[in-house]
């Protein structure tokens, strides 16, 4: 991830992806907000099980779309669900959840 | 040649087909878990003979049946005994690729995928097995060319062992206990061709006056 400014202050992340992805990467971020409201509704009823299945599939999807932040909290809320520990998974979500608000996209 | 891509995320199989395809490589297909990629094959209960692949990218961490355990069983498949597998494994997953190998796997690529690192794997297997049908080709040619010379070899007529032969007139008794003249067993017994003549003694018997040349 390129991380020019802070997002929590409503900055842009600028992230580089190789043109040969543009037809995917539209498709894969909308997945991703979905995963969002998915792993919020898996936190309300503690289904660490999902959690973890969520956050295993972005770990290993997030960088081959030029997404490593998304592999990064993937392997956090992976982890997270995997020690039961709701405190960090919700972090982890939150940080997914303005990621996602803020990128912008460079296909370079 | 064709790969199969196995995957149960839908989104990697997608990122693993565009990679590949942007590489050149056009004949993919893909399954979204064991099963699927059982009837790719022909593995499943339907009888048929499934389509030829020539490479197999595979997930290691799959529900159901897992990456390891697909590997053994197309490995036990006769005709996918030589397939290359490429196991396809995030970082924690390392300790599982001794099982993928000792399952028959041949080589890994990490999760996430890396386009150079993942054409490069792929090109170096479908060589290895360019290679490896080649050189079945070449065996079968051999076996199908020995077995023509076992043959050519069993027809070649030779002359050996113990003739029965008359000690008065010289013929001999052929291999179906019928007496022959001797000329007459040789030629069927051999290669070898007469040209007539006569001998000194003969001509001065049965010719006599006539100097022997």
């Amino acid at each position: 991830m390129t991380q020019t400014c802070d997002p929590n202050r409503g900055d842009k992340i600028i992230v580089h992806v190789d043109p040969d992805l543009k037809d995917l990467v539209p498709g894969f971020l909308k997945n991703r907000r979905k995963d969002v409201k998915s792993l919020v509704a898996a936190v309300e009823r503690s289904d660490y099980e999902t959690i973890e299945a969520l956050g295993h599939t972005m770990k290993g999807d997030g960088g081959g779309y030029g997404f490593h932040a998304i592999t990064d909290i993937g392997g956090s809320l992976e982890k997270a669900a995997s020690n039961k520990n709701l405190q960090e998974i919700r972090k982890w979500v939150k940080q997914l959840s303005v990621y996602l608000e803020s990128v912008e996209i460079v296909y370079k | 040649m064709s790969i199969l891509l196995v995957d149960d995320s839908a989104e990697n199989l997608l990122l693993l087909q565009s990679i590949l395809q942007t590489g050149g490589y056009k004949d993919l297909l893909t399954a979204e878990s064991a099963e699927q990629a059982f009837k790719h094959l022909g593995m499943d209960s339907s009888g048929g003979d499934g389509t030829s692949v020539d490479l197999i990218l595979l997930d290691i961490q799959m529900p159901d049946i897992n990456g390891i355990e697909t590997c053994r069983r197309i490995k036990e498949v006769e005709r996918y005994r030589d397939i290359p597998i490429i196991m396809v494994t995030a970082m924690a997953q390392r300790e599982k690729l001794q099982l993928a190998f000792a399952a028959g796997a041949m080589d890994y690529i990490n999760k996430p995928v890396n386009k150079v690192e993942l054409r490069t794997r792929v090109g170096s297997a479908l060589k290895l097995k360019q290679e490896m049908d080649s050189r079945k080709a070449r065996e079968q040619e051999l076996k199908k060319r020995t077995q023509e010379l076992e043959q050519a070899l069993r027809e070649v007529k030779v002359l050996r062992g113990f003739i029965p032969i008359c000690a008065s007139c010289k013929k001999i008794r052929n291999d179906r206990g019928y007496w022959q003249l001797v000329e007459a067993y040789i030629r069927e017994h051999s290669e070898a061709e007469f040209s007539h003549g006569i001998c000194p003694d003969c001509i001065k018997k049965f010719f006599p006056g006539v100097e022997p040349g």
